[in-house]
């Protein structure tokens, strides 16, 4: 498997965070489909298959926690990532309330790590990769 | 009675009618007594007193009648009136009834057919003297309270102290009363206190009643400052109106407040530090992502130059791009910049400095503060006034206000719905004020508790989530600056907080003068705000450089543009306005007077529905969020003009 058989959504409502997400994973060939709220992205995710979605915690609108258990019951295989710019025990709250989170990262984001753990996530494999 | 009085003087004996008139009239008890103490005779009044009869009177002794402690003083007073020496005493006489009187007699002797007499007249003072001694002790109660009363009193008769209490001595560091009575009060006041202080008291004077509530800080025996609260009030005083004044130490107080103000800020801090440490993640996290990824363009740069060895066109593509990183990295240190710089004027040390501040301007950082805490729940929809004078306060001081009034405006309204939970803000200015109203679509505060929404510790949040302070603590900073703060509110409603500020006069004047010359007139600019105040202000700055037109909608505008037709260079518009929007009014003059609505400059107050958003992203002309630079204003409508200016110029050459 590689990167262009992937779709990733993004749930971000900051304008140059989104551009830096469409800039580092539209360019490894991923399809990247970019929400600005939770309500936005359960109207995505009901039109296209998504793989994975990397969601900020906090977001105008719907946020994740109003998001989760809409995901939990209606795509419980999709695989989750949350961005924070919170610290604290946020995965084990998650697993308290039965959320499977996949990972967490905290701002400021190293894209090069979310990067790594999408992969092993969907199991990608960098030897399959296309040269540059 | 009359039959067994012995004979008397032939002149006298004719008046005796008249004689027994008087006696059995008179309002007072007389009686004559015989040396040896027995009653010869007793008016009306002085058997009624006795509670005896007439018949009675005479088989008995004065001395039976007085309380035996007494006997001496009467037996005294028998003897020196029988010495011929008129004498008054007070006797207390117990009647038949057991009542005791305290009589006061005056007594003569009288000599009747060749017999030694006494005759007294008795008054029965008993209520005088027992009113007497009531009073008595109420004034020295009163006295006593006075002395004694926790708060200052000084009574300045004639500008001298006539009267101070212990308190005030105390206060003042003093040992005793006489080191204040007969001094003017300004020997113990701070100077900077005594004109305020001297106008109160010429105007009490003037205009009697009283004074309200001032604070202003007296000056200690050794030099130190004592913070106090004072009223005073005009009171006569033998015959002559004096100043009595009442003044508190609220030193303690004061000191108090302080640390409320301190504990205030620190646990907003701890609300908003989260929520800043995001603020600054944020871009943190693009701007680094950015600078990954120019370092992997210079390097994909470096490769292709290795290769292809000239700079093509891929070069220049990736060029470009690193050019856009470069700007969205300054963008986010920008948004860190401002961040930090709010963090920093609201956590400064420096509490009491005081500095000429713009409303807006520090309402906005309040919002960028609370920005995190504020938008999970709501939206927030600005008015700002434009070209506000400027006020003088400490800035983090009303940032705490603001962002305590922005969180608790939040805190109202329930669950995460942004399309009904908004967070209006308006700024304007009336009379010599400014205010600020931050009105939310909260669930309200029930009336019975309204009252009580500015004491401290009052909360209505569960513990944890609010301290209780912070409207308190609001409220006093505002007091410090001479403002106020005023709260509406109806339950289900939402609640509408308002600031009011004095505006700094002196910074006013200076900006009005530092005004640069108008150039000569130059174009005719139409201005439509539906706000009268922001209308003023943009046509009050316009005028020095413009002609300028004033309409307050969209429709009086209209009617400009067709009464002045061919003769207006630019237009500057609102575009959230009551029944013709800016937006309804570019698409009239589009039709009606095709090319000027290229000359229509926006003003937004930065939130519109979805349809304007999208009508903006369709046209090319400017658009300025407030609150805004009144500078760019000008260069933007100097430019509109200039422009319209020159085709004018070229149509008419050619």
């Amino acid at each position: 498997m590689k990167c262009s058989d992937f779709t990733i959504m993004f749930a971000e409502d900051d304008p140059l965070s989104q551009k830096v997400y469409e800039r580092a994973f539209v360019k490894d060939g991923y399809k990247v489909v970019m929400v600005e709220h939770g309500a936005r992205a359960l109207a995505e995710l009901r039109e296209q298959k998504v793989d994975l979605l990397v969601t900020d915690l906090q977001m105008p609108g719907m946020n994740t926690l109003e998001l989760f258990p809409i995901l939990k019951n209606d795509y419980p295989r999709l695989p989750v990532i949350v961005v924070t710019g919170h610290y604290g025990n946020l995965m084990e709250d998650f697993k308290a309330k039965g959320f499977d989170i996949k990972a967490i990262f905290n701002k400021p984001l190293v894209v090069s790590e979310l990067k790594e753990k999408i992969k092993k996530i969907l199991k990608i494999d960098d030897m399959d990769e296309p040269k540059k | 009675m009359k039959k067994q009085l012995p004979p008397l003087e032939n002149d006298w004996r004719l008046s005796e009618g008249v004689f027994h008139t008087l006696t059995e009239e008179a309002n007072d008890a007389i009686f004559l007594i015989k040396s040896d103490g027995v009653f010869l005779y007793g008016n009306r009044q002085a058997v009624a007193l006795l509670g005896i009869s007439k018949e009675e009177l005479v088989k008995r002794n004065y001395t039976e009648f007085v309380l035996p402690e007494d006997h001496k003083l009467a037996a005294s007073q028998i003897k020196l009136v029988m010495e011929g020496k008129p004498n008054n005493t007070e006797i207390r006489v117990r009647t038949n009834n057991g009542e005791i009187f305290l009589i006061h007699f005056s007594s003569v002797k009288i000599v009747v057919d060749g017999q030694e007499i006494l005759m007294t007249i008795g008054k029965d003072i008993t209520v005088r003297k027992a009113a007497e001694a009531v009073l008595r002790n109420s004034e020295e109660n009163l006295r006593g309270i006075i002395r004694e009363m926790p708060d200052g009193i000084l009574v300045v008769d004639s500008g001298k102290i006539s009267f101070a209490n212990l308190s005030i001595v105390r206060t003042l560091g003093l040992s005793a009363v006489e080191e204040l009575v007969g001094r003017s009060p300004f020997d113990f006041i701070q100077p900077e206190y005594r004109t305020l202080v001297s106008e109160r008291i010429a105007r009490l004077i003037k205009e009697g009643g009283s004074n309200p509530n001032i604070r202003f800080k007296l000056q200690r025996q050794d030099g130190n400052p004592v913070d106090v609260e004072s009223r005073s009030i005009l009171v006569q005083f033998d015959g002559k109106p004096v100043v009595l004044a009442i003044m508190k130490d609220i030193t303690l107080r004061n000191q108090m407040e302080h640390q409320a103000t301190l504990n205030d800020k620190l646990a907003t801090v701890g609300t908003l530090a989260a929520g800043v440490a995001h603020e600054v993640n944020n871009p943190l996290s693009y701007v680094l992502a950015n600078l990954v990824f120019i370092n992997e363009q210079i390097e994909d740069v470096k490769r292709h130059l290795q290769m292809n060895g000239t700079f093509d066109e891929t070069c220049q593509k990736t060029f470009a791009e690193m050019k856009g990183e470069l700007a969205d990295i300054t963008k986010g240190g920008e948004k860190i910049r401002d961040i930090v710089k709010g963090l920093k004027a609201f956590v400064r040390t420096n509490e009491d400095e005081v500095e000429s501040i713009d409303l807006n301007q520090t309402v906005e950082a309040a919002i960028n503060m609370s920005f995190h805490v504020v938008k999970q729940k709501a939206r927030i929809e600005k008015d700002f006034a434009v070209d506000l004078p400027r006020l003088k306060a400490n800035s983090g001081k009303l940032q705490q206000v603001f962002i305590n009034l922005l969180i608790n405006a939040s805190q109202a309204m329930a669950g995460n719905n942004r399309d009904k939970n908004k967070i209006s803000i308006r700024t304007g200015r009336y009379d010599g004020m400014v205010f600020v109203e931050f009105k939310d679509t909260g669930v309200g505060i029930p009336e019975n508790i309204l009252p009580r929404i500015f004491d401290p510790f009052f909360t209505t949040k569960p513990i944890g989530v609010g301290t209780g302070l912070g409207l308190s603590v609001c409220n006093e900073i505002l007091r410090h600056y001479g403002g106020t703060l005023e709260v509406q509110s109806t339950l289900g409603q939402g609640s509408t907080f308002t600031v009011n500020l004095h505006i700094d006069r002196a910074n006013e004047d200076a900006a009005a003068n530092s005004v640069p010359p108008a150039e000569k007139m130059r174009g005719r600019v139409l201005v439509v705000d539906d706000e009268p105040s922001n209308l003023d202000a943009l046509c009050r700055l316009l005028k020095k450089y413009d002609t300028v037109l004033s309409a307050l909608s969209g429709l009086d505008a209209m009617g400009i543009i067709e009464r002045e037709v061919g003769h207006i260079e630019a237009i500057l518009s609102d575009i959230n306005m009551p029944d013709m929007n800016g937006m309804d009014l570019y698409k009239n003059v589009a039709r009606k007077f095709p090319g000027l609505e290229k000359r229509i400059i926006f003003i937004t107050g930065g939130v519109f529905s979805e349809e304007i958003k999208d009508f903006l992203k369709t046209i090319p002309n400017a658009c300025l969020e407030k609150p805004f630079n009144f500078e760019e204003v000008r260069q933007i409508i100097a430019g509109v003009v200039d422009e319209s200016l020159k085709n004018q110029d070229g149509k008419n050459a050619g």
